[in-house]
C-alpha cells in the first residue's frame, strides 16, 4: 500500500526541516512524503533544497487549498492510496499516522480526521475564540447533515485513494478543511473522527490569526450553506 | 432637444470612441468578439444623439421623470454588469494561473529527481 504524506509549507524555516526529519525517522510504515513550498519568501525552499528534502516548489504563493491539492495532485499522479495531510509548522503528531491510516486499511472509513477534541487526548487546544468558531461550524454542519463533527478545521487527515482522485480534481481553495469535510459527508463517504495530540506551533505565525477567527466563522458558514449551488457541494 | 453645437461636440466624442475600439482590434488588443458589445454600445449612443425623442419616449415609458435620470440609470445598470463580467472572468483566469502554477511545481519535481 503506497502512502503519502503531504506538507504544506509558507515561510516554515523554523520548523520544516524537524517536521520532516520526524518523517523519516518513523518506521510503522513505509511512507513517502512531498513538501509543497507554496512560494515561500524566506529560506524555506533553501533549506529543502541543501537538506534533499523531495518538495514541490510553487511559483508563487497560491494559498494553503491550491497547495495542498498539489499534493493531492502528486499523489494521484503517482497512484498512491492513501494521502495524509500534515502541517509543516510541528502541530501534528508523526505519532498518531497509524491511528489515521488504520479505519482507511480496514476499509472502515473514507476519510479520518485527527481530532483535538476526542478521547482529551490534546492538551493544546486552540485560542478560545477559534474554538467558539469551530463549535459553531460543527453545529452548523450537523444541523445540515445529522453528523456531529467536532474538529471541524483540523488539517491533520488522511484520505483513500476514491478521495485523492476527487481532491486531484476538485478541490476548494478557501477554507478547504470544513467545506471538503461537509461535502463529504453529503456525499455519503464514510466518515471516521479519531482522537490525536496537537502542539502549539513551535515557530512562525499561523495562517489563521486571533482577530480573523471571527470573519473565518461567518466565511465558513457562508461557504457550506452556499454549498449546495456549487459545484463540489452536488452529490456525485 | 439638443443644440446643434452639443450634437456635433457629442458625434466627434462618439467618433473618438469608435476610433479606440477600431484601434485596438486592430492591434489585437482587444479580440473581435468582445469589440461587438464596445461597437453596440456606441451605436446605441450615436442613435440617441441623432434621435433623442427616442429617449423621452422611454423615459415615459418606464416611468422615468427625467431623461438625465434614465440615463443615469441605464449607464449604472451597464457598468453593473460589466464589472460583474470582469469578476467572473477574472476568477476563470486565476483559476486557470493556480492550475498551471501547480502543474509546473510537479514537472520540476519530477525533472529534479532524473538529474
Amino acid at each position: 500500500m503506497k502512502i503519502l504524506i503531504i506538507i504544506p509549507a509558507y515561510n516554515e524555516e523554523a520548523n520544516i526541516i524537524n517536521t520532516v526529519n520526524k518523517i523519516k525517522n518513523y518506521k510503522k510504515y513505509n511512507i513517502d512524503y512531498i513538501v509543497i513550498n507554496d512560494g515561500s519568501t524566506d529560506q524555506t525552499k533553501v533549506l529543502l533544497e541543501s537538506n534533499k528534502i523531495n518538495y514541490i516548489d510553487l511559483p508563487y504563493n497560491l494559498g494553503i487549498g491550491a497547495s495542498v491539492q498539489t499534493g493531492y495532485k502528486y499523489a494521484y499522479y503517482n497512484d498512491y492510496d492513501i494521502a495524509i495531510q500534515f502541517d509543516g509548522d510541528g502541530q501534528h503528531d508523526i505519532n498518531y499516522i497509524d491511528k489515521l491510516i488504520e479505519p482507511i486499511v480496514q476499509k472502515e472509513a473514507d476519510i479520518v480526521v485527527g481530532s483535538r477534541f476526542i478521547d482529551n487526548t490534546s492538551k493544546f487546544r486552540s485560542t478560545k475564540a477559534r474554538q467558539l468558531g469551530i463549535n459553531i461550524i460543527s453545529f452548523l454542519i450537523k444541523m445540515l447533515s445529522g453528523k456531529k463533527l467536532l474538529d471541524v478545521t483540523s488539517g491533520f487527515r488522511a484520505i483513500n485513494k476514491n478521495i485523492i482522485q476527487i481532491f486531484a480534481k476538485n478541490y476548494p481553495y478557501d477554507f478547504p478543511e470544513p467545506i471538503t469535510n461537509y461535502a463529504l459527508i453529503k456525499n455519503g463517504f464514510k466518515f471516521k473522527e479519531v482522537g490525536v495530540m496537537m502542539h502549539e506551533r513551535v515557530g512562525g505565525s499561523s495562517s489563521i490569526k486571533l482577530f480573523g477567527s471571527i470573519y473565518y466563522m461567518f466565511n465558513v458558514c457562508l461557504s457550506i450553506l452556499l454549498l449546495d449551488l456549487n459545484k463540489f457541494g452536488r452529490k456525485n | 432637444m439638443l443644440s446643434l453645437n452639443l450634437k456635433i461636440f457629442a458625434i466627434i466624442i462618439i467618433i473618438f470612441y469608435f476610433c479606440i475600439v477600431l484601434n485596438a482590434v486592430h492591434k489585437d488588443k482587444m479580440p473581435i468578439k468582445s469589440s461587438i458589445l464596445w461597437f453596440l454600445i456606441g451605436i446605441l449612443m450615436f442613435a440617441f444623439i441623432l434621435f433623442p425623442e427616442m429617449l423621452i419616449k422611454i423615459s415615459k415609458l418606464v416611468g422615468i421623470e427625467t431623461i438625465s435620470n434614465l440615463l443615469f440609470f441605464c449607464g449604472m445598470i451597464c457598468l453593473l454588469i460589466l464589472s460583474f463580467d470582469l469578476y467572473r472572468l477574472n476568477n476563470l483566469e486565476k483559476r486557470k494561473s493556480i492550475v498551471l502554477a501547480q502543474e509546473i511545481g510537479i514537472i520540476k519535481n519530477a525533472i529534479n529527481k532524473t538529474k
